[in-house]
């Protein structure tokens, strides 16, 4: 039989439903022959800004129970760089998803625009990252910011853009539907989860930043519930994430509805992660005479795949958002 | 450029309680390792540890290599308890080793603590190519002193200090580099961040330091391995990754905080 691992995410085609989520795999220069980059959908590069940024101080990166914690803080050589440097470096056979993270509204505009650029097949806008101290969480918080953010972001650029949705979001889904409304051709969900680890003989948290992000295993199973619900109320295609370590993992995400499925911690621990969980995948519809991926797309909803919008878990609405909420105030201003 | 494999574990030494020996064959890692490189060993099959523990490569024989590890926490401990015949899945050679292109020099080596664990294949390969090599090993006590006979069968002057004075003078590491410095014409050191910080501020030649903060993915992916190398002209703090652009630096190129 044969099998295509074509994957169509709107206006987005990859020749495999496993991409590198970003952060996790540097810009797909780093290990040379050693991963069999064809397998790979896309690399996501790591968060891009501006102006270049130095990071955070260590520690940037601990372990917890089936998980690890960062603060890298965006550390990165800023667009301009990035384009002449590092872009054309990347072997032309990975797709490159260009990770964008900005403070203000016109630093995404800008950064769009910038990105617009043949070598570059989408944007992932991150409205949803916890380790740097600006809007940049903020933004994807609240369903109106990122409405707003989405649209302006669309209008400065030709390329297909992924809204990354954020866990610490008082209520993803409505989030998810503003993005959609806001124009994202496709919404990927999840970035990591705001915890916090105490270093006890100091009597301080561990990181500078008080609180990290948290990845891994460990948030797999509080991501998958989400990427159901979010899968259940937007129409555009779904990038499911969240602590994939194997097929098994990558295919329940797929079977709750998302088209394709991103993997990031589980890169540091074996490089060669995302290959081998292509080829997990490509076994497990070999077994089950499935022929293409698009059919695993949802297969585990109540309303199966290709019907999947039959199943919305939320009647679609956009809600007002309540800045006096207090989980979304503690976030705002935890300074990370 | 790094690789993986399956590495059989040749053998296993318990030299303490806490302190262990494993040699590997790993034929592909090893024809292209150079000393004060690491291997970043994949210790639990069932992602506990989650990430992979790197060591420095301690001795290096065509297809073979060995590590030296202190057990400190959960991944060393599964370490110890490997046994021969076992495969484990290395990552390696991994990061910028000591600059080994040197010939005709004295070179001083400067050891603390488990920081002797590269120094081995370090003296081998530098006596190879003609050096004059002159090792100081500083430990804790006589019991945790390693290595030192090895270093000398390969032809290094060894010198042997320890904190109590159970063998040689009872002087640190450092100590008695300043006593050797002006002897020497480059020196390379391993071992715990407060010695090394001390190195640098006595070095009275080149120096190069191995340093051992903590490793994410080893390869350059996560910039989880963050090492302050100096600041901007606006006062913020520049990093390079200890995984990649070291573990070996030159002392100019790194700002060693401690804490
Ligand atoms: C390039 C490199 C080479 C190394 N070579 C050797 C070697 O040859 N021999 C050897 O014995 N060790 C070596 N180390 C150190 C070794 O990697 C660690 O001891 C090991 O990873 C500990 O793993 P664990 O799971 O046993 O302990 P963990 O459970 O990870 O840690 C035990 C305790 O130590 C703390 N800790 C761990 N790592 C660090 C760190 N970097 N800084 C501060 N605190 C830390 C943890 O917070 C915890 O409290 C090397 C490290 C590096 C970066
Ligand atoms: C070390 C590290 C760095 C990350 N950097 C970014 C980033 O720059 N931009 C971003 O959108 N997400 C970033 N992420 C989040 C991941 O892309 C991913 O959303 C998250 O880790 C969940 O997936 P996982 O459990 O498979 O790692 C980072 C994650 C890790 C572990
Ligand atoms: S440990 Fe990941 S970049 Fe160095």
């Amino acid at each position: 039989m044969k099998i295509d691992l074509t994957t169509t995410l709107g206006p987005l085609t990859l020749c495999s439903p496993v991409i590198a989520a970003s952060g996790t795999f540097g810009y797909g220069t780093e290990t040379g022959t050693e991963v069999d980059l064809r397998r790979i959908g896309a690399v996501c590069v790591k968060g891009l800004t501006l102006l270049p940024r130095y990071g955070n101080p260590p520690p940037r990166l601990i372990e917890t129970a089936c998980g690890i914690m960062n603060s890298v803080g965006l550390e990165n050589p800023g667009i301009d760089r990035f384009i002449e440097e590092i872009l054309p470096r990347i072997p032309q056979s990975l797709k490159v998803i260009v990770n964008i993270a900005g403070g203000t509204l016109e630093d995404y505009v800008t950064l769009a625009a910038k990105v617009s650029i043949p070598r570059v097949s989408a944007l992932e806008v991150n409205v949803s990252c916890p380790n740097v101290r600006n809007q940049c969480l903020a933004w994807g918080l609240d369903p109106t910011a990122t409405f707003e953010l989405t649209r302006a972001v669309k209008t400065s650029t030709h390329l297909p853009v992924i809204v990354k949705l954020t866990p610490n979001a008082p209520d993803i889904v409505e989030v998810a539907i503003a993005a959609e409304e806001g124009g994202a051709d496709i919404v990927s969900l999840v970035n990591t989860f705001l915890a916090l680890s105490i270093d006890v003989e100091r009597r301080r948290p561990v990181f500078a930043n008080t609180f990290a992000g948290l990845s891994g295993p460990a948030i797999m199973p509080i991501a998958l519930r989400m990427v159901w619900q979010v899968s259940g109320a937007v129409s555009v295609p779904v990038i499911g994430m969240g602590g994939i370590l194997n097929a098994r993992d990558a295919l329940q995400f797929l079977m709750a509805g998302a088209s394709a499925v991103a993997v990031g911690s589980a890169n540091l621990r074996d490089p060669a992660a995302i290959p081998a969980i292509v080829d997990g995948i490509e076994e497990f519809m070999e077994r089950e005479a499935i022929s293409h991926v698009s059919e695993l797309v949802g297969a585990a909803r109540p309303e199966g795949p290709g019907n999947r919008r039959l199943g919305q878990t939320k009647p679609r609405r956009r809600t007002g958002y309540c800045p006096e909420d207090e989980g979304a105030d503690a976030l705002f201003q935890s300074g990370t | 450029m790094w690789k993986q494999e399956n590495a059989e574990v040749l053998e296993v030494k318990r030299l303490l309680d806490d302190v262990f020996w494993i040699k590997f064959k790993a034929a592909r890692i090893a024809q292209d390792a150079a000393p004060g490189q690491f291997v970043h060993v994949l210790c639990s099959d069932h992602y506990s540890p989650f990430l992979r523990r790197p060591f420095s490569i301690n001795r290096l024989d065509k297809d073979e290599l060995s590590v030296l590890f202190k057990v400190v926490g959960e991944g060393t401990r599964l370490l110890s308890r490997v046994t021969p015949g076992q495969t484990l899945n290395l990552l390696g050679p991994a990061g910028r080793g000591f600059p080994v292109n040197v010939s005709g020099a004295h070179v001083l080596l400067v050891a603390g603590g488990m920081g002797v664990a590269p120094m081995p294949a370090l003296a081998h390969r530098l006596l190879a190519q003609g050096n004059r090599v002159t090792a100081i090993i500083g430990a804790r006590n006589a019991r945790y002193v390693f290595e030192a006979e090895y270093m000398a069968q390969c032809g290094a002057e060894v010198l042997v200090c320890t904190d109590d004075g159970s063998a040689g003078p009872r002087l640190t590491a450092t100590s008695m580099y300043r006593e050797l410095r002006d002897k020497g014409d480059v020196a390379y050191a391993c071992g715990p961040l407060a010695m090394l910080q001390e190195m640098k501020q006595c070095a009275a030649t080149p120096l190069w330091i191995s340093l051992e903060t903590r490793i994410g993915c080893g390869t350059g992916l996560c910039l989880g391995c963050a090492q302050p190398s100096g600041y901007t002209e606006d006062g913020q703090v520049v990093y390079r990754k200890v995984c990649i652009d070291g573990p070996v630096f030159h002392a100019s190129e790194v700002v060693l905080l401690e804490d």
